[in-house]
Order: structure tokens, then C-alpha cells, then sequence
């Protein structure tokens, strides 16, 4: 999504934690589902997408992919569609302990690659990482918050070594007032770049705004709109 | 145990073959492409009116979590109740052939409009398969109402430790009756709304819960179906729409479909959908259960 990629700086960064924060249906998901398809497509490497809502739609992927423009090497579409669909790994992740697992086996399967590009994986995407961490974050106890710490720590840090793109999604709860990104104060440090988007349901076009970024400015805006089914 | 032969195997040698590390991760995922050929052969749970059908891409998606919202009067349970008959259609008819489970918080479901739902069902399958029962190996005798009432498992729980405890059940129960295909919650946050003192603690319980409720759908490949309660202000030709317990809970489904008055008529709205455009549809709720808007039978009408 070209304005995304403006507002990241060229597009999701290697090496870097990028969140998505914003309400229910803005469309967190289809720019996972986005980054996923295009990163596929481009010959980067492989994508490993963890959905904690059963809302990975193969069918919504081979549709982007549809609609991407006719790369410069002559393949057969249906050809690209089975190739690039089969580098994306999908895995359905409930809880916090099985996203550990999981983290702890990429790591391992990484770590062990003799480099064979096109499928090492180079994205990692967690939608949402925040309701993984819900039922354990808040009350007294604080291992919920110790939990969220370390997986943003295991994430920078396979982010870092392995040269990944790591891309999570938040969701947003109510503040004093204003509805603001859930896991609180402790994250927001987590991650390296920070965009929050909102859909107006009226006209459907999104808008983007950074909230943190390494780099760039913050409070940037910018719409977009996603392709209709 | 594969892991830990594989992990033996990555410590007693310097390179490791890439197939084991694959292996390794790929245990327990897929790829989009086996999972596309897969969503494409999936069957949906008809809702009985073929306009809110469309809207949903076919019906109710097994393996995803659908949340149902609506104001009181609007008939989700009888959406809920129609869906409980639905997914018991024989395969011969073009459905799930499977059975359902009822959760009632509020004491809704009530049997005399399942039966009436239930023959309605039945006459419409008789009129669109007129020579088929003849030839079908089910036999016409399934195609009783009270086969349909019996294919509903239905649990009645007064307070939200019995509403988690029955979540924490359902593992059990679904291992020991695989035809199963759909689970309704009537309605999931009733009871979570007063006594709950401490919010924090209620946000965290209904995430766990909703969690369970997907990883279920997941892994014995049945819908489930959250109907919520939602108050609506129709104002400057929007739509505020506050889902009970809001934003602590609304990340928690897979699809939403919001469920309104337009004037005298019921009208749909696709809320959420990872891959459905948001749409609306106008339906009617009339004696035979929920139909297409201008449907002949007779309608109910809005009591307010």
C-alpha cells in the first residue's frame, strides 16, 4: 500500500518491530494480508503469519495478488499464485505460551539455514499480538507485563539477528476520553515504529498516522483505500 | 517424539539438515496454498435468507468466529435458533448435516418456535427437492421436526462461572460428538455486564474466553456464533453503534454482523470480515424462521 510504505519510510524495515494499532475493523488485518501477499510476490523470501483470529484468508491474498501489476519476469499467473501462496506459512496461535513456541522454533529453524533465499524467512507477522497478551496483562500480578516485555525483547532480537521484518498488530481500548492502543505504557517503547489507523465507515478510506518512528516525523497522516472484493 | 528427535539430531551435528529445521516449523502450520484449495471446499451455514447469505460470502464460515450484534427485539435468537436448525440440513440437501450446541444465558430459546422454525425448514426443503426424498438414502424420516429439535444440544447456564466453566467443557463435549458443527452463544456478555466489580478482570476473562472460542472453531472445524447485545443512534445518516462491553471485546471475532431497524424493516450490516466488503442487506423474520425481505410467509413485525 503505497501510502503506508510513504509513511514507513520506504516500507517495513528489516531488522525492525513495526506495530499497527486501531480499532475493531480499520483494517489491521488487511495490511498484514498486504505485506504479506506483496512481500511474497517480490521474490523476498518466505512469511511466517501468526493469526490469532482465524481471519488469514487465502482466498483474500490470491485476490491482492490478482491485482498486482504484471511483474517484470514472465511467469504463468497461476504459476506465480502456487508459488507465491506457498511461501507464506500461516500458523494459528491462542495463547502466549504457544506464541513462545513457536518464536523458539523459528528461531531454531533459522538459525540452522544454510542460506536458501527464496525460503528463509524474511516476515514475520503476528495479528494481533495484543490479544495474546489481553488475558494475562492488567491486575495485580505482573507477570502478565513481564510476559509482553519478553516477547517484544525475543522479537527485536530475532528481528535484529536474522534480518526480519517483524510486524504485529494492537488493538485499541477505551482511555480517559479517547480511545487509546492497548498494552499500555510498557510497550510503546517496544517497538521501533509505531502506525495507528482508522477507517471512516461512511466513505471506507483509511487514514494512517505515525505515532513513533526511528527516523521520520511523527503525526504524519495519510488515506488510502483497499481494494474492494 | 519428533521434537525431541529433531532437537537430538540439531544438537549432534554442526550443520543441520534444512529439512529438519522445516520440519520444525512447520509442524502445526500451513501454507496459504494448501489452505486456499481447502477454504474454497469449505460448506456454509445457510441463515435461510439468501440476501444476508450473500453479504456473509455464502452463509456462516465454519472455523471462524462470528459475533452477532443487535438491539433487544431484533431477533438474533432467532437468528441463532434458525442457524441451530440450518446446520443440520442433510448433506443430500446441500448442507452441514451436522448438530449444534445452544448456549442460553437469558432464557430465550424457546421450543414451541424451534419446532415452528424447524418444519419451516422442511417445507422449504421439500418444495426445492420435490422428487429427491424418494431417491435419498437418509429415508424421509429424518426429515422430522423433532429429529431437528433432537439435534440440538442446548445448555442453560444463570451466571458467568457457569457460562466459563461450560467454554472450558466444550473441549470434552466436542471430542466425544464430532458431528458438531456450530456453537451459539445466547448472548455471550448478559452475564458478564452486572456483578462484575472488578472491569479489569472481566476484560481479561472474556479475552481467555474468546481465545478458547476460536482455538475450539480451529480445531474441530465448527462455527461458533457470539450473539451480543448492541444499542444504535441513527444520526446524520451514520451509525453509532456501541457493542456491549465495547472495546475490551471487540477484537475478538473473526466476522461481525450488526443487525438493525431500518424504519419497520430488519436490515444486516457486515461489520468486520477479513475478506467480505462491508455491506448491508434488508431480512425478514416471518412464521417459518428468518427469510429474504418481501418474503410471502407472514411477517413479525416491530413491537416498538
Amino acid at each position: 500500500i503505497p501510502s503506508i510504505d510513504t509513511l514507513l519510510g520506504g516500507g517495513l524495515r528489516k531488522g525492525q518491530l513495526t506495530e499497527i494499532t486501531g480499532q475493531s475493523s480499520s483494517g489491521k488485518t488487511q495490511v498484514c494480508l498486504y505485506s504479506a501477499a506483496h512481500v511474497a510476490a517480490r521474490h523476498m523470501g518466505a512469511v511466517l503469519y501468526l493469526d490469532t483470529s482465524n481471519s488469514f484468508s487465502p482466498s483474500r491474498i490470491a485476490h491482492i495478488l490478482d491485482e498486482l501489476p504484471i511483474s517484470l519476469i514472465k511467469e504463468p499467473k497461476d504459476m506465480r499464485l502456487k508459488r507465491v501462496m506457498s511461501s507464506i506459512i500461516c500458523e494459528s496461535v491462542f495463547d502466549i505460551f504457544a506464541l513462545f513456541e513457536v518464536l523458539d522454533r523459528l528461531e531454531v529453524s533459522l538459525n540452522c539455514k544454510v542460506t536458501n533465499g527464496s525460503n528463509k524467512i524474511c516476515l514475520l507477522i503476528i495479528d494481533s499480538v495484543s490479544s495474546l497478551l489481553a488475558p494475562i496483562i492488567g491486575g495485580k500480578n505482573s507477570q502478565g507485563r513481564s510476559m509482553m516485555i519478553s516477547v517484544a525483547m525475543i522479537l527485536k532480537k530475532l528481528a535484529h539477528k536474522h534480518n526480519l521484518s517483524v510486524l504485529v498488530t494492537n488493538h485499541m481500548v477505551a482511555g480517559n476520553g479517547a480511545p487509546k492502543p492497548a498494552l499500555g505504557e510498557s510497550w510503546k517503547a517496544a517497538p521501533h515504529i509505531r502506525l495507528m489507523i482508522s477507517r471512516d465507515r461512511g466513505s471506507n478510506i483509511c487514514t494512517a498516522t505515525t505515532l513513533k518512528h526511528t527516523l521520520l516525523a511523527c503525526g504524519r497522516h495519510m488515506k488510502f483505500q483497499f481494494l474492494p472484493s | 517424539d519428533t521434537d525431541e528427535e529433531a532437537y537430538a539430531a540439531l544438537r549432534g551435528r554442526d550443520m543441520a539438515p534444512n529439512e529438519i529445521a522445516q520440519k520444525l516449523l512447520l509442524q502445526g502450520a500451513q501454507n496459504a496454498w494448501d489452505m486456499l484449495s481447502e477454504e474454497q471446499s469449505q460448506k456454509h451455514i445457510t441463515t435461510g435468507s439468501g440476501d444476508l447469505n450473500g453479504i456473509l460470502g455464502g452463509g456462516i464460515h465454519c472455523k471462524e468466529v462470528t459475533e452477532i450484534g443487535g438491539v433487544p427485539g431484533i431477533g438474533k435468537t432467532q437468528l441463532g435458533i434458525q442457524l441451530a436448525i440450518n446446520v443440520q440440513i442433510p448433506v443430500d440437501y446441500g448442507g452441514l448435516g451436522g448438530k449444534a450446541i445452544y448456549i442460553d444465558t437469558e432464557g430465550s430459546f424457546m421450543v414451541e418456535r424451534v419446532y415452528q422454525i424447524a418444519e419451516g425448514c422442511i417445507s422449504d426443503i421439500m418444495e426445492y427437492f420435490p422428487c429427491h426424498h424418494d431417491k435419498s438414502s437418509s429415508g424421509q424420516e429424518n426429515l422430522q421436526p423433532e429429529s431437528f429439535l433432537a439435534g440440538i444440544y442446548y445448555f442453560r447456564i444463570c451466571s458467568y462461572t457457569e457460562q466459563i466453566a461450560v467454554i472450558n467443557y466444550l473441549e470434552k463435549f466436542l471430542g466425544e460428538h464430532k458431528d458438531v458443527r456450530i456453537v451459539i452463544i445466547d448472548s455471550v456478555t448478559f452475564h458478564f455486564r452486572q456483578d462484575f466489580d472488578d472491569l479489569a478482570l472481566r476484560t481479561r476473562v472474556l479475552c481467555g474466553l474468546s481465545l478458547k472460542l476460536m482455538k475450539l472453531s480451529k480445531s474441530y472445524n465448527l462455527a461458533v456464533v457470539l450473539l451480543n447485545q448492541v444499542t444504535t443512534k441513527f444520526t446524520e445518516g451514520s451509525f453509532q453503534l456501541t457493542l456491549a462491553l465495547g472495546d475490551s471485546w471487540s477484537h475478538s471475532c473473526t466476522n461481525r454482523l450488526i443487525l438493525y431497524w431500518k424504519g419497520n424493516e430488519r436490515c444486516a450490516y457486515l461489520d468486520k470480515s477479513p475478506s467480505l466488503p462491508v455491506a448491508s442487506t434488508p431480512y425478514a423474520v416471518t412464521s417459518k424462521g428468518v427469510r429474504d425481505a418481501g418474503s410471502s410467509s407472514c411477517k413479525r413485525v416491530r413491537v416498538m
